[in-house]
């Protein structure tokens, strides 16, 4: 690639055009250039005076909550698991550019460099290396033939990566879900409602576009119910009635309160899956369900062969958004009373003396986890729906 | 058909666009003079379009003189108002108003920018409407018309600022081929009453019989332009040889 | 066929949730006794703890629907600013905007709504409170504007005022469409004169006019603090703002604004260039090409996506209950810890959102359908 001349008669003509080119154009720069000095002096007079040990001590707090500290070396099995299926599944689908990788290298080491301490150094290189050696090993197997394999043992593991979590958080007499909290619990939360609220989304949303009237008319109001109600309302719902309403086999009527928010978060998940994946049905061009009919496929063979992959394919990026909107909301556990990162992020400097009024620290620490899972999960998203859009059809 | 051509109305020299690094007019340099019917031609891409388009200043060159019947175009928009007051564009996609009648589609540039009454602009609407063949669709919108019937509309449109110049930007490429004729038509009639007009198009039969001049565009430079005789039977160029052997 | 099995599957699970269902409190009758708690926002109902708690519910509501309210309406101005700014030619605009949207949309609301109260505690006291000149003061407990106090009168005056302002939208309509049709218009010394300018110097003039004539029915109520005697300080008169009512409104305002923005911004770009080329050709000004040909347009679009952000929006504010601001959520969780019956309150909670939710999905239905009734 050839370096092209600078031209600095194009330069020129590119900032007058785009920031004096008018009487409007003028005044909107001025007032843009005092708006970004306003905030850039605001957030530098902050840093200067901000003391960051609120986060720093309390590290452990935020990530896991009231996990017992003998039991934090369990988050490390779920990190390394996640890293490799995560990292192995870009390998196998995905043409990132190095751009791309570098930014994902960046998101992950922001909350690290956050987080960091000398103890665990060696589970961070753990993790990079299992992350890096996924990666290109998978990429190794893509131009074999194993590649079908790859991806369908990708598929299951994703699958089995929450009962997996479970399992390690709470084999050997781990601690009990009451404890689970902070960051780990947010994370847990929404992965549960996605993947428990899928498959009931996916039966709500082929229930509410049959023609049969009984079954259309339960999941409309099914759906409508559940979106109608905020879900701070639903969750204190689980908090009162739902242990009123479990039959007294198996315990079920003491179950504990993350299990009950899981439960809560999932049906509430399902309904807006629901809904997206009615939009994908909607897409689907009648011709393809002409074809199957004339093939004389059952009504299921139909559903589950030829036209729910094709529903599920198209909001794939949808459902990730889905997800990005239930891990922002399971911030709402605090009326639960359960710790998540944003309660341990409040609590602290109100309940510390050692860190009265160092509540903006705390919080913007918080705040800066949430938006870079955001961001990352909505990079990932738009990179998938192109990687469609030009890959499979 | 011999008719009087007038006096230079359309001046360009040397005018250069690029688009970031892409050089789509490499310095053009015409004439054209008032009710000259001029077709462009050439290949995809060779800046057929681009060109007519600076003329309105739909795409602002980078560097050249324009002269449209007197007013130089450049950034100033009262120039640039009076301008497109008086060179009328008829787009390949029609670019109707969806939300608007085919009536007020063609009233509302006399309304708004020339200052008619309601009932000045609906009659010049019905009287451009008659020309073009379709008074009884006046109130209907355009989702409801042909294509053929929607370009029509989007001809009298054009004309409804009583331009003295009309640009032609692939009028008919969009349209099926048996709506192509009734828009061919309207542009015959257009340029047989004296409009100045530049057409970019394929359509030989119609470019043949009608246009004074032809322009040849290849690679963002004039090749060959010449009368439609010279350009059939004694090309210059070999590029425009090979042009021609590809399309006839 | 199926249908039986399913419905027979619904009716057995029916009767189990309901059998478990009676076990419990159905009625609402404890919602006559007193509600025995203090509420820190009333308005319009002069609510004491001493009410029954259907009463604590209505101010609740009320409290909802004045926040969802004033939310909605500056959201949207705020989206559509930021929306055509997103869009502007102007580097450093459309920068700003994509950096608002890009930050604030990735960050839970729950956080925004935190970080908004502990900047307005962050506020100085009330004895350092920030003025602006003698008319509004800035604390943390609130931010204190002048409001009007009536002298009497007042009611008949608003009342002629709002004649007032009918008879200036009828002036303004008519010149409008005399303008239309004719092309005549009123000028002064040459000038032209816009018929809605007219309406408005119209209601102006008439407005101050009638003010004297009814012997100043109003005047500003201009806020003090002073200290009484014991030293503390004290506020009144005015209007307050108070800190936890503006958290919960700014929250929610900037927070919505970023959605709002990207509908806007995807909606006029989801029209086609030709749009603008051709409404530019036949020589439409850039504002006349905006308003005539581009926003009629876009609004189709717009208000669908629209109506559902404002729907996000009025289920959001139930989350004031992490600030104390008492909205219906807050009150009725209030009344559920008191009482214990959880099952018939939550069934009022899940009546009354969805009962909002209608309420403004038939207006915007309203609205959508006299911006689709033009066109195909």
């Amino acid at each position: 690639m050839t370096t092209p001349k600078i031209n600095f008669r194009e330069i020129k003509d590119w900032t007058v055009d785009n920031f004096f080119g008018s009487k409007l154009g003028i005044l909107l720069t001025l007032f843009s250039g005092l708006l970004i000095v306003y905030f850039i002096s605001s957030i530098v007079s902050f840093i200067s005076s901000a003391e960051w040990e609120v986060v720093s001590i309390n590290k452990r707090l935020l990530l896991l909550g009231r996990l017992p500290a003998e039991d934090t070396w369990r988050a490390w099995p779920i990190l390394w698991v996640f890293c490799f299926v995560f990292c192995s599944s870009i390998g196998a689908w995905g043409n990132p550019k190095k751009r791309e990788l570098l930014l994902l290298l960046l998101a992950f080491l922001m909350p690290t460099a956050i987080f960091f301490s000398m103890s665990y150094i060696v589970h961070i290189f753990i993790t990079i290396i299992i992350g890096s050696a996924s990666y290109i090993s998978s990429k190794i197997i893509r131009r074999t033939l194993y590649l079908g394999i790859l991806k369908k043992g990708l598929v299951s593991l994703w699958i089995l990566l929450i009962p997996l979590a479970f399992t390690i958080l709470l084999v050997g007499g781990g601690p009990q879900s009451n404890l689970w909290g902070g960051f780990l619990l947010n994370i847990l939360l929404a992965s549960v409602a996605v993947v428990a609220g899928f498959p009931l989304g996916i039966l709500m949303a082929v229930g509410r576009s049959t023609k049969l009237p009984v079954i259309k008319t339960a999941c409309t109001v099914y759906i409508e119910t559940v979106r109608g109600a905020p879900l701070v309302a639903w969750l204190l719902l689980a908090w009162f009635v739902l242990p009123k309403f479990l039959p007294n086999l198996f315990g079920l009527n003491d179950l504990s309160v993350v299990i009950r928010a899981m439960i809560v978060l999932s049906f509430f998940a399902s309904a807006y899956i629901a809904e997206v994946i009615r939009g994908g049905l909607q897409s689907i061009p009648s011709g393809q369900l002409e074809a199957a009919d004339a093939l004389n496929l059952g009504y299921v063979d139909k559903m589950r062969i030829i036209v729910l992959p094709q529903a599920i394919r198209v909001v794939i990026p949808a459902i990730v958004s889905q997800f990005i909107g239930l891990f922002k909301d399971t911030s709402l556990v605090f009326i639960l009373a359960l710790t998540d990162l944003l309660q341990v992020g409040r609590i602290i400097p109100e309940q510390d003396p050692k860190f009265f009024g160092r509540q903006i620290e705390a919080l913007l620490v918080v705040a800066s986890l949430f938006w870079v899972v955001s961001v990352v999960l909505s990079n990932l998203s738009s990179r998938i729906e192109k990687n469609l859009g030009i890959g499979t059809r | 058909m011999k008719k009087k051509i007038g006096k230079e109305i359309i001046s360009a020299e040397n005018v250069v666009k690029k688009f970031g690094e892409f050089e789509a007019l490499r310095g053009i340099t015409a004439k054209i003079f008032e009710k000259e019917v001029v077709v462009v031609l050439g290949p995809s891409g060779s800046g057929k379009s681009t060109f007519i388009r600076t003329i309105n200043r739909l795409e602002p060159h980078n560097s050249g003189k324009i002269v449209v019947d007197g007013v130089e175009i450049n950034d100033d928009v009262k120039n640039l108002q009076k301008v497109r007051s008086n060179v009328g564009m008829v787009f390949q996609q029609f670019n109707l108003f969806p939300h608007l009648s085919v009536l007020r589609n063609i009233t509302l540039a006399p309304q708004k920018v020339k200052g008619l009454s309601r009932t000045e602009a609906n009659d010049v609407a019905m009287s451009l409407l008659e020309r073009v063949g379709i008074p009884e669709q006046a109130e209907k919108f355009p989702s409801q018309l042909s294509g053929g019937q929607q370009q029509r509309v989007a001809i009298a449109r054009a004309l409804a600022m009583q331009p003295k110049i009309m640009l032609f930007d692939e009028p008919t490429s969009a349209l099926d081929p048996e709506m192509i004729k009734e828009v061919l038509e309207v542009m015959t009639e257009l340029a047989e009453s004296g409009m100045t007009m530049i057409c970019v198009t394929h359509e030989m039969g119609f470019a043949r019989s009608v246009a004074d001049r032809f322009l040849f565009f290849d690679e963002g430079l004039i090749v060959e332009e010449g009368t439609p005789e010279h350009f059939f039977k004694n090309p210059k160029e070999e590029r425009t040889k090979l042009f021609l052997s590809q399309i006839l | 066929m199926i249908q039986v099995s399913f419905l027979i599957f619904v009716a057995l699970l029916g009767t189990y949730l309901f059998s478990r269902a009676f076990q419990l409190e159905l009625s609402l009758s404890h919602f006559r006794s007193r509600a025995g708690f203090g509420l820190s926002h009333t308005f319009l109902v002069d609510y004491t703890s001493n009410d029954s708690r259907w009463v604590a519910y209505f101010t609740g509501v009320v409290n909802t629907i004045r926040v969802c309210l004033v939310a909605i309406f500056l959201t949207t101005i705020l989206g559509t600013i930021m929306g055509v700014a997103r869009l502007s030619k102007n580097f450093l605009t459309s920068r700003i905007a994509w950096t608002y949207v890009e930050v604030l949309r990735n960050t839970p609301l729950l956080i925004q709504i935190i970080f908004w109260q502990i900047v307005f505690l962050q506020l100085p006291q009330i004895s350092e409170a920030i003025t602006f000149g003698d008319t509004t003061a800035i604390s943390n407990r609130g931010i204190l504007l002048p409001w009007i106090s009536d002298n009497g009168g007042a009611q008949i005056w608003f009342i002629f005022l709002g004649m007032v302002a009918v008879g200036s939208l009828f002036i303004s309509y008519f010149l409008n469409k005399r303008e239309d049709e004719s092309g005549k218009y009123l000028s002064l010394a040459g000038k032209k004169l816009n018929g809605n300018l007219v309406g408005i110097i119209f209601f102006m003039i008439a407005a101050i006019v009638t003010f004297f004539a009814f012997g100043r029915p109003v005047s500003m109520d201009i806020p003090e603090i002073i200290q009484n005697n014991k030293g503390t300080w004290m506020q009144s008169g005015g209007f307050d703002l108070s800190p936890e009512f503006a958290a919960i409104l700014f929250a929610l305002v900037i927070y919505t604004g970023t959605f709002i923005t990207e509908i806007v911004r995807g909606s006029i770009q989801s029209l086609s260039r030709g749009q603008t080329e051709a409404a530019e050709a036949i020589g439409l000004s850039k504002y006349q090409a905006m308003t005539l040909v581009i926003l009629p347009q876009a609004l189709r679009s717009i208000i669908p996506p629209l109506t559902n952000q404002f729907l996000n929006l009025t289920k959001n504010s139930s989350l004031a209950v992490v600030i104390a601001y008492p909205d219906l959520f807050m009150v009725s969780r209030t009344i559920m810890n008191n009482s214990g019956h959880a099952l018939p309150v939550f069934f009022l909670i899940l009546l009354t959102y969805l009962f909002l939710s209608l309420c403004i999905s038939l207006v915007m239905n309203l609205i959508n359908r006299r911006v689709t009734r033009i066109g195909a």
